[in-house]
């Protein structure tokens, strides 16, 4: 409750930049409709994932008590935690990745808010043990690819942009423990990337393996 | 930027500095949404459809994350106004017709709109905006009035674009040719991923899954609608779209296997919102209304059939496939044809249907039956439709066809196999977009011989473009260079052959 009298003004602001925006027929990218969520654990500092998943890397802590600014949330593995068990996972932009709903104060025990992407940056990791993990950096239109576990293959991203062309790939073929980073060539800002992240044999046609559902991010 | 470098593509030079401008007739309007605000929802491009003399079907999808596997686009759970115009100019100057529809995910986020009252055998522009976001301009025409003199209609026809298998060189070809009508004939999308090698697949499906569910049909038909060259094609022209098997699953007919009501319930929903066709083409659950009709003046007809809906069950034996019980078209469909053959409102009769109508023997024998899923596997079918144009004096039926992924041309008769009966008619078949051909090779001097009446067959990909006058008709027999490559610098779209047929006689003739 006191989160949506909160969110009023912002609401009102949010119309008042579309009509202007509108009177000019330009495109009106939607601004980040950030929530904000306060971090409540028994004590101990909650674990930051680069992927919506229990298996992904752990990238950092927050502290109890730590009120965080949340961009967009998906759904993951499921947490039991202070709040009950959810599939919920909150996209932190501060905290460089995931944080699992359970943990986090935000008014509601449902979705508050948007799926993720909404052009700030995302992350996925393929399914099972997160072998392969990619972040989809908005601001640069870059992945960043992970591969975390030494099996032989190497972690993917694979993507596809408007136009009707695609899979293109983003490959890390430097084994365990390593990370690549890859420029998407072509993208505007405002432009849409849908890509799945996935574990496969380095080839012009990969056989991808333990795939991602899959999310669509934009260029910032 | 976007929307200008799309409208480049779409309509070229003069429509791009329309939209660096402010539209005037949108200028000062203002709109007051409720719904969450969200990115540039038009992903999937415009198109239009159904042409009547006073009417033609706008379309649009919003889908701002347009190959999200939950089949939504990315849209909210929300309704959203969607304003659209129809201009005479395509910069919007002089707008004769405008309005806001509302959508949501009932339909897909779908657009579809009728508007009435149009001059006929007019060009109209059109194009639609929400929250702030503009859409690419298409541009469309009205069907000439009923019984108008009308000196020529150009149209293209195409079918089977499997999406793995190939660019679609095609469309970009028949954006190209500015035809006045465009015909989709089925297999527009496909339930699986290609089966090829990879040396025969070009890119992939974001969401591979066999389209099982609604969800699964809404994503494969948005990827579809991606495609640059798709959407350009669409933009060009209005199109009459009608669906074959693939667009719900490989052989499907009116009972419930392979196709299962629900599953139909889904392709069908799926394949309505995706498409520029009329609310009378609106599904309920497993049942939709496909077949229709459009004039053109006192020029033609189009009957478009519903080959798939209706179909008994496929069988293999020849005494099954000449059952006269059996049927391809289903009772009501047939005497809705056989009806309308009754008047001739116009010079051409064209059949715009999925599936191979003319006979093709392998053997020369009547002992042995192919071809199962085609007209072939419903004789008596193909032969009440064939006499019933006979006995009504059709001045000149035209079959039009897909499928079978090459282009073929064939005289039709009453009984194939006397090489001296009558022609009564023609059929036109083309090849696919891109769909490939496993172990297809070209008919052999013994295999034309047992089928005089076919005259010609291409295995490459492509589309075939007619252009008919009140006193003849040339079917030119588009090919695409190569469909594999995908720059189109070194593709060559051109015309193989051409045929001519002559009103008020039978028999195609080599151009």
């Amino acid at each position: 409750m006191t989160r949506g009298a909160n969110r009023r003004p912002a609401g009102r602001a949010l119309v008042l930049i579309a009509v202007v925006a509108s009177a000019l027929a330009v495109a009106v990218p939607p601004a980040a409709a950030a929530v904000s969520g306060t971090v409540r654990t028994a004590g101990d500092p909650l674990t930051v994932r680069r992927a919506a998943s229990t298996s992904a890397a752990a990238i950092g802590t927050v502290a109890n008590g730590t009120t965080v600014s949340i961009d967009c949330q998906t759904t993951g593995t499921p947490v039991s935690g202070t709040y009950g068990t959810t599939t919920l996972w909150d996209y932190v932009p501060s905290l460089g990745g995931y944080v699992s709903d359970a943990y986090m104060y935000t008014g509601s025990d449902g979705q508050v808010a948007p799926d993720c992407g909404v052009g700030t940056g995302s992350a996925q990791c393929s399914t099972g043990q997160c072998a392969g993990e990619a972040r989809f950096r908005s601001s640069d239109a870059h992945f960043v690819v992970y591969d975390r576990v030494p099996d032989g293959k190497s972690g993917v991203a694979a993507y596809w942009t408007a136009g009707g062309a695609g899979p293109f790939y983003a490959w890390n073929s430097g084994g365990s423990g390593t990370s690549a980073e890859h420029a998407v060539p072509g993208l505007e800002p405002g432009d849409w990337i849908f890509y799945k992240v996935c574990v496969a044999d380095r080839a012009a046609d990969p056989d991808l393996r333990a795939c991602s559902a899959g999310l669509t991010d934009y260029v910032a | 930027m976007g929307q200008v470098n799309r409208r480049v593509v779409l309509l070229g030079g003069a429509a791009a500095a329309a939209g660096a401008l402010s539209p005037p007739s949108w200028a000062g309007t203002r709109t007051a949404n409720a719904a969450p605000p969200i990115r540039d929802p038009f992903q999937l491009g415009v198109a239009s459809g159904d042409p009547l003399p006073d009417s033609v079907v706008l379309w649009t999808r919003l889908a701002q994350a347009p190959l999200n596997p939950d089949g939504f686009g990315g849209m909210p759970d929300a309704t959203y106004d969607v304003e659209w115009e129809l201009a005479d100019d395509e910069t919007f100057g002089s707008v004769v017709r405008r309005g806001t529809v509302a959508t949501s995910r009932a339909q897909g986020h779908s657009v579809h709109v009728e508007p009435a009252g149009l001059d006929p055998a007019r060009e109209y522009f059109y194009r639609f905006r929400t929250q702030g976001h503009v859409s690419p301009v298409g541009r469309t025409r009205t069907a000439p009035a009923a019984g108008a003199a009308v000196n020529r209609l150009t149209y293209c026809f195409a079918s089977c674009q499997h999406w793995e298998e190939g660019w679609y060189h095609a469309h970009r070809g028949i954006a190209a040719d500015d035809p006045d009508l465009v015909l989709f004939l089925g297999d527009y999308i496909y339930e699986k991923p290609s089966g090829r090698g990879p040396e025969l697949r070009v890119r992939g499906l974001a969401v591979p899954d066999e389209t099982t569910t609604l969800a699964l049909y809404r994503a494969r038909h948005a990827q579809h609608k991606t495609d640059a060259d798709l959407q350009r094609a669409h933009a060009a022209a209005p199109w009459l779209v009608v669906f074959d098997d693939h667009e719900v699953v490989n052989n499907w007919n009116a009972t419930t296997s392979p196709a299962t009501t629900a599953r139909k319930a889904a392709a069908f929903q799926a394949f309505y919102e995706n498409m520029p066709v009329r609310s009378t083409v609106k599904p309920s659950g497993a049942s939709i209304r496909l077949y229709r009709r459009f004039g053109w003046g006192g020029l033609a007809r189009f009957h478009l059939l519903d080959t798939r809906q209706f179909r008994s069950a496929q069988v293999g034996d020849c005494a099954g496939m000449r059952d006269p019980a059996r049927t391809i078209t289903g009772s009501a469909q047939e005497r809705w044809l056989l009806d309308a053959f009754g008047s001739h409102p116009a010079t051409w009769d064209f059949l715009g249907q999925q599936v191979f109508f003319a006979q093709r023997d392998n053997d020369g024998s009547s002992a042995t039956c192919g071809y199962s899923d085609a007209w072939n596997g419903y004789e008596a079918s193909r032969d009440r439709i064939t006499r019933g144009w006979v006995e009504r004096g059709v001045p000149n039926p035209v079959v039009l066809t897909g499928d079978v992924h090459r282009h073929w041309a064939a005289d039709l008769r009453q009984d194939y196999f006397d090489h001296s009966d009558p022609i009564v008619g023609s059929e036109l078949v083309t090849t696919s977009v891109t769909s490939t051909s496993a172990g297809a090779s070209p008919p052999s001097p013994e295999w034309y011989a047992n089928n005089p009446h076919i005259k010609y067959c291409q295995g490459e990909r492509g589309y075939v473009r007619v252009t008919a006058t009140p006193a003849q008709l040339r079917a030119d027999f588009r090919v695409v260079s190569d469909a594999l490559e995908r720059d189109p610098a070194k593709v060559t779209i051109g015309t193989d052959v051409s045929f001519l047929l002559d009103a008020g006689t039978r028999g195609l003739r080599r151009a």
